[in-house]
């Protein structure tokens, strides 16, 4: 009779082994219970039990797993499994890239640095940066922004925007660095208008604002309505800017593009704020859980007809750019027929706009007539985090640091439509070395657990700048 | 050329074959090694044979079913509730999820054959808002296609109307299942059961459903994994009609107004897909 799986996962001890061994010669008619504590017999059968513990029985349970997607994880066999069986390649680590500006003080005679030459290094994580392509520093008063590339590969690297004291590693007197978010993203579009928008203004706090057409022509003649922050569209009329959008400080202007008109009905085009230093996430290498599901999600290409799965496998398998898809959602569109939005998320929340054009491209060419997709990254809520953490004096800055890494970190972790815990919270700041309490953490200022999104809206929380009291005490 | 490794020889068998008269015959200890030893590596081996043949839908052993299951997106009926699918029966399914499940996914056809071999159902009607209405006769042929019976919906009596910003106005005589007033909005479908098609286990419909209702929670969890796993992705399920009691608008197609099939007041119930 063939052994149960749940017989099989778990590893035979020497000791079962041993006992077995016990029970043939028992059945043989040896004396077995008479056989001495370290005598010859014992000792023979232990080591026997043992040889055969160490070259078959441990082995027995990853052997037993690898044929199984859902146990396979974890054991080594998931990317050969995934490779051979489902003709999945594990996604590869990618590594963070991201716009640093150089800025020379009076003084400062230019000098040129070829790709590798500078390196900088952020003061939290410890976590340095090359450049990618030549930067010339300019006579000072003046500023470069180049590209950085991080060190090595992985989501570790997606480090926050506008951090203070970042360390120029490559010495240059009278030149610092900086990684300020631009303030806005690229504009996303969807739809067949050649027409752009300008976003402008001073926005307070994390927005994300989309603009539909709700009537053809050019700048000035087509009527728009707006979204902001996922609510309910407001028409704009046939206007060609509006400012201070929503009293927080956005202004938006329809710029013609070489078509007429510029602008379709039903157009979109979406922009959120602030942007991001970061142009490219950097990811881990695939989890053997992510390729797993991959794997389940393999059945869904021998359709004929898209399913949800399919979907999902395609945005996570973009060539290039699906290892910083981390999360997907596939829903209808509440209002238009075969509409179909695609929602994605990285390691480090809202993915960049090139991503998300590329994951558009790669899904768009795979998908049936009639059916209208949408790659699309999630509305952002500013996350703003308050509260008392009370800490060792002689180790606040290094407590202030630590606490923005867990917090980003702990943001990053929320999924879309997930939730923000007060108890995650507060667990992730005490576990920072030097912190003694923390006390009145609210979110968005309540003192309660903070979800987000709806069954109809996607959302993904951004991070604001900290807000937390220090308190300290001596040590 | 490989051995056939699972006809190999076994360790009692070669040691027993050794030419070695003192190890293989009499009854000192030696001669008990020999019979003890391989039979605890035979046993190792007959694990390992297991342990490769565990994956296999034939040849697995009655655990191992559901995760193959897990892994083709398939499950064995009486699992969660509803008719038990016998463990030969739910591994054959599973080796023919290549042909006989996955290439029908995103069709009617796909949702009602797992809603039939997951949970028994049988007489679940699939109505979509533009006029056709799928159903399964049970059970399904070896070819699951020829199981699917398409028939018009009821047709409209007077022209369906839009609400804006909806546009379509659709004639009267054509076939079509009224939801709502969104005429432009044809992606969209529903489950239907009828009073007369209710699982004879339902003896206390609840909604939403709970632990202790019947159908409980995990029965209608599993209906709406279901359709949310084989609708097609841009599809939009409006619900699960369920019939109480009474008679329903549209189902069977002959029951419209003036089709003189009976009184009215029927009622029902809809989960939320």
């Amino acid at each position: 009779m063939a052994a149960t799986l749940a017989s099989l996962l778990p590893s035979q001890t020497v000791l079962q082994l041993y006992t077995s061994l016990l029970g043939y010669y028992t059945a043989a008619g040896f004396p077995v219970t008479s056989w001495q504590a370290g005598g010859v017999e014992r000792t023979r059968l232990f080591a026997f039990a043992t040889v055969m513990q160490n070259t078959i029985a441990s082995y027995m349970p990853s052997i037993t797993a690898g044929g199984f997607v859902d146990y396979a994880p974890g054991t080594g066999w998931m990317s050969l499994l995934a490779a051979q069986v489902y003709n999945l390649t594990q996604n590869a680590a990618s590594f963070t890239v991201g716009t640093i500006t150089l800025t020379a003080a009076a003084g400062v005679a230019t000098q040129t640095y070829q790709a590798g030459q500078l390196k900088i290094t952020f003061p939290a994580s410890g976590r340095s940066y090359l450049n990618q392509g030549t930067i010339v520093i300019p006579v000072g008063p003046g500023s470069v922004s180049g590209s950085f590339v991080a060190e090595n590969p992985g989501s570790a690297y997606n480090d926050p925007s506008n951090v203070t004291g970042i360390l120029l590693t490559t010495s240059i007197p009278g030149v610092t660095v900086g990684n300020v978010a631009f303030a806005y993203s690229t504009v996303v579009q969807t739809g067949s208008g050649t027409g752009t928008i300008g976003i402008g203004g001073s926005p307070i706090g994390a927005h994300q604002i989309v603009v539909r057409i709700d009537s053809s022509g050019q700048s000035g003649v087509a009527s728009w309505s707006y979204s902001l922050d996922g609510a309910a569209y407001i028409s704009a009329g046939a206007v060609a800017s509006l400012t201070n959008i929503g009293g927080v400080g956005i202004n938006v202007t329809l710029v013609n593009g070489a078509g007429t008109p510029s602008f379709i009905v039903g157009d979109t085009l979406t922009a959120s704020s602030p942007g991001s230093w970061i142009t490219s996430q950097g990811s881990d290498l695939e989890a053997d859980l992510a390729l797993a599901t991959r794997c389940k999600a393999r059945w869904a290409t021998l359709a004929n007809v898209g399913v949800t799965q399919l979907y999902q496998l395609l945005a996570t398998s973009t060539p290039t750019v699906g290892s910083q898809v981390t999360q997907v959602i596939v829903q209808p569109d509440a209002n238009i027929n075969n509409k179909l939005l695609i929602v994605v998320a990285g390691a480090a929340g809202v993915l960049p706009v090139g991503t998300i054009s590329t994951i558009q491209a790669y899904v768009a060419a795979r998908t049936p007539t009639t059916v209208f997709p949408v790659v699309m990254s999630p509305t952002t809520l500013g996350i703003t985090l308050a509260g008392t953490i009370t800490c060792y004096v002689s180790q606040l800055a290094n407590v202030q640091n630590l606490v923005q890494t867990a917090m980003t970190a702990y943001s990053n972790s929320v999924a879309i439509n997930g939730t923000y815990r007060l108890s995650a919270i507060i667990e992730q700041i005490m576990l920072q070395s030097g912190v003694v309490d923390v006390s009145g953490v609210t979110i968005n200022a309540v003192a309660a657990n903070l979800t987000l999104g709806s069954t109809t809206t996607y959302v993904l929380g951004l991070l604001n700048a900290l807000t937390f009291t220090y308190a300290t005490v001596a040590g | 050329m490989p051995q056939p490794i699972l006809q190999s020889t076994t360790f009692v068998q070669w040691m027993q074959s050794l030419p070695i008269s003192w190890l293989v015959s009499g009854t000192s200890d030696s001669v008990a090694d020999a019979g003890a030893w391989p039979q605890l590596a035979d046993v190792q081996v007959d694990r390992l044979k297991d342990a490769v043949e565990a994956r296999f839908p034939d040849k697995a052993p009655v655990d191992a079913l559901a995760h193959i299951g897990s892994e083709r997106g398939l499950v064995q009926g009486g699992a969660v509730a509803g008719t038990a699918e016998t463990n030969t029966a739910f591994a054959t399914r599973l080796k023919q999820a290549w042909d006989k499940s996955w290439p029908y996914a995103g069709t009617p056809l796909a949702i009602l054959l797992n809603l039939y071999y997951s949970l028994g159902y049988t007489g679940v009607a699939i109505v979509q808002q533009n006029g056709l209405v799928f159903r399964l006769t049970t059970p399904p042929n070896a070819d699951p296609t020829t199981s699917l019976v398409i028939t018009n919906a009821a047709s409209l009596t007077a022209p369906a109307t839009p609400v804006a910003p909806y546009t379509k106005t659709i004639p009267a005589g054509n076939p079509w299942w009224k939801f709502d007033d969104k005429t432009d909005f044809c992606s969209r479908f529903a489950v239907v059961i009828t009073t007369a098609n209710l699982p004879a286990s339902w003896t206390s419909i609840v909604n939403p459903p709970t632990v202790t209702s019947a159908p409980t929670l995990s029965e209608v969890g599993l209906i709406r994994a279901i359709i949310q796993q084989w609708r097609n992705a841009e599809a939009t399920c409006m619900g699960i009609y369920v019939g109480l009691a009474g008679k329903e608008w549209g189902i069977p197609e002959s029951q419209v107004w003036g089709a003189g099939t009976g009184n009215w007041g029927g009622t029902s119930t809809v989960f939320t897909p």
